[in-house]
Parts: structure tokens; C-alpha cells; sequence
């Protein structure tokens, strides 16, 4: 769970380091964050810092999921796309053992007032 | 008629908010968010600011507070006994387009990225292009057709209320325009119609008004 955690973190702050990214949103869903931040409130690890949900199936494959608000005055369609090639760059520039993660990328709010 | 003759009451935020029942601002009810927004979104609520829904809602609200009450205030002093269910109706449309809806595609040449826009901020974006016009304030967006396949037929029904003595059709075609560019800009969808139906005109705010 530390390396995902750690994971998780890393591309976090890789995704809100995006141009025309205004938000990173939690994106486990609700059962797995309730016992993620239970983990976390035992261990006094803080989580807020890890939004980016890492899922493996039995068989080890990845998918990264990610839910993010975009700026009004970026393209939803560019923006998206840069978060995802962003992310595909990084696991193939530093986690090169991870065999070909899937990528989700989701944009929830369209932030008009930044 | 002065503004003694103004019943406080029938301008109440929290009467206009009895009785909802949003079922999906994680968690959240339209009326919270509302309070939220009173305090000037202070002390930060992690819940509520994480959730999109319930930022696509806040937004929704105070474009509402800021274009919309002055010209409730109006059409209350002109005519106090009318029947405000319509910005209630506007509160309630808010709080369930809110939610994240069904995931629209935006393409990728790698298939192992998967690219979304919920169609819950696809709405938000629709109301914040036509609120943002002026002189008219949103009712109703419902995207209509199955946006979850690339390129298929999509067509939008829009409401909308106006401020007495503007060119309607005009209007409609201004708002239906905005729209159409909003989406070219930050979808793929394929729009085959924009819809727009005025359904409400309301008297015009002026700087004399409360």
C-alpha cells in the first residue's frame, strides 16, 4: 500500500502541476476511501495528498484514475489529453516495470471563475 | 407601491429551499450549500469543496444570487402575491444537473487512455455560458441523445427566463450561439440542435431597487 500511496502522491501532484488543471478531485470510490482513511487515521498517515486512485486486478495490471476540474479558458479535449499523456510519460520514464497502465482521466467541473 | 408593502418573508433563501431533496451532491443538500456560500465558503469544508457536484452547484448559486435576486426583488414589489415556484424550480434543476451524469468521450490515439467529461459539468458549462449573457437566467439543461458514443446525433433542450423588453428571439439566439461555441471548445459532441425556450419574463432590476 506504500508504494501506491506514494504513487498515488507523485502523479497528484504531477496532474494538478498541469496547465489548465484547477483542481484533483479524490477519485476512489467511497467504500475504498472510507477504509483508506480509517488506515490512515490509525497510522496518523495523512492521505489528503494522494487523489489519484491506483487500482490492480489479480493479475497485477494498473489503471490510474483520475478526476480533475479544468480552467474554462484551457480546452477540455487538450487538457484532458496532456493529463493523460503526462501520466503515460511518467510511468514509462519511472516506473518502468508497470506493464501498460490504463489511464482514466475524468473532468468534473469546469472551473469558470478561476 | 413602496417597499413597506414588500414582505420580507416571501424573499426568504431558506423558504425557496424548504423541501428539496438533492440525491446526489455527495452527500450534500442544496440548502448546506447555500449556507456555505453565506459564510463566504469559510471555515473550508474538505466534503464540499472536494466534490465536484457540489462545486458545479455553488457556482450555479451564486451566479443565481448575483443575477437572479434583484430581479425577484423586483417582480416582489411589483406584484408580491405571484407565485415564486420558478426560482425554485431553477434551485432544483441546479441540484440534480449537478450530478456527474453519464461520461462523455473525448478521443485519444492510445486506447489504454481513457478521457471523459461527465456530463454533469457539460451542464455547468452550459449554464455559466447563457447566465453569463445577461438578462436571462437558466432553468432547465437536458442533453438529449446518447452522448456516451463518439459522434452520435446530440440535441439540447434549454429554459430560460428573461428580463421584460428584451428581443426574445434575439435572446434565444444569442444564448443558442454561446452555447454552441462553449461546446466546440470543450467537447466532441456532436450538436444537431440547440433548443432554447423562454419560458418566464420578469420585470427588469434597476438601481433603485432593494
Amino acid at each position: 500500500m506504500t508504494y501506491d500511496l506514494d504513487l498515488s502522491r507523485t502523479l497528484t501532484a504531477l496532474v494538478a502541476s498541469t496547465a489548465g488543471v484547477t483542481e484533483v478531485y479524490p477519485s476512489a470510490p467511497l467504500v475504498r476511501s472510507v477504509v483508506v482513511n480509517l488506515v490512515a487515521a490509525a497510522t496518523e498517515e495523512d492521505t489528503s495528498d494522494a487523489k489519484i486512485f491506483i487500482d490492480r486486478d489479480a493479475a497485477g495490471a494498473l489503471t490510474v484514475t483520475a478526476t480533475i476540474g479544468v480552467d474554462a479558458g484551457y480546452p477540455v479535449p487538450a487538457t484532458l489529453r496532456a493529463v493523460g499523456d503526462a501520466v503515460r510519460a511518467h510511468f514509462l520514464n519511472h516506473e518502468p516495470w508497470e506493464k501498460s497502465p490504463v489511464v482514466d482521466v475524468r473532468v468534473s467541473h469546469i472551473n469558470a471563475d478561476v | 407601491m413602496t417597499d413597506d408593502n414588500l414582505d420580507p418573508t416571501s424573499l426568504d433563501p431558506e423558504e425557496m429551499l424548504d423541501g428539496m431533496n438533492p440525491e446526489d451532491l455527495d452527500g450534500h443538500t442544496i440548502d448546506e450549500l447555500s449556507d456555505y456560500l453565506d459564510a463566504g465558503r469559510e471555515p473550508r469544508n474538505e466534503s464540499i469543496e472536494n466534490s465536484p457536484g457540489a462545486r458545479i452547484a455553488l457556482d450555479a448559486l451564486a451566479r443565481l444570487r448575483n443575477e437572479s435576486w434583484a430581479m425577484l426583488e423586483v417582480e416582489a414589489l411589483a406584484d408580491p402575491d405571484r407565485d415564486q415556484s420558478w426560482i425554485k424550480n431553477v434551485l432544483t434543476n441546479i441540484s440534480r444537473e449537478s450530478r456527474a451524469g453519464r461520461d462523455i468521450p473525448i478521443s485519444h490515439p492510445d486506447p489504454a487512455v481513457r478521457l471523459n467529461i461527465t456530463e454533469g459539468s457539460v451542464r455547468g458549462l452550459i449554464r455559466v455560458a447563457a447566465d453569463g449573457i445577461g438578462g436571462s437566467i437558466i432553468g432547465k439543461v437536458a442533453l438529449d441523445g446518447d452522448v456516451t458514443v463518439p459522434g452520435e446525433a446530440i440535441s439540447l433542450d434549454v429554459t430560460a427566463s428573461a428580463t421584460y423588453g428584451q428581443n426574445l428571439k434575439s435572446l434565444s439566439q444569442l444564448i443558442r450561439e454561446k452555447i454552441a461555441a462553449e461546446l466546440a471548445i470543450h467537447t466532441e459532441l456532436n450538436v444537431v440542435a440547440i433548443n432554447v425556450t423562454i419560458q418566464d419574463v420578469h420585470p427588469e432590476p434597476t438601481e433603485e431597487t432593494p
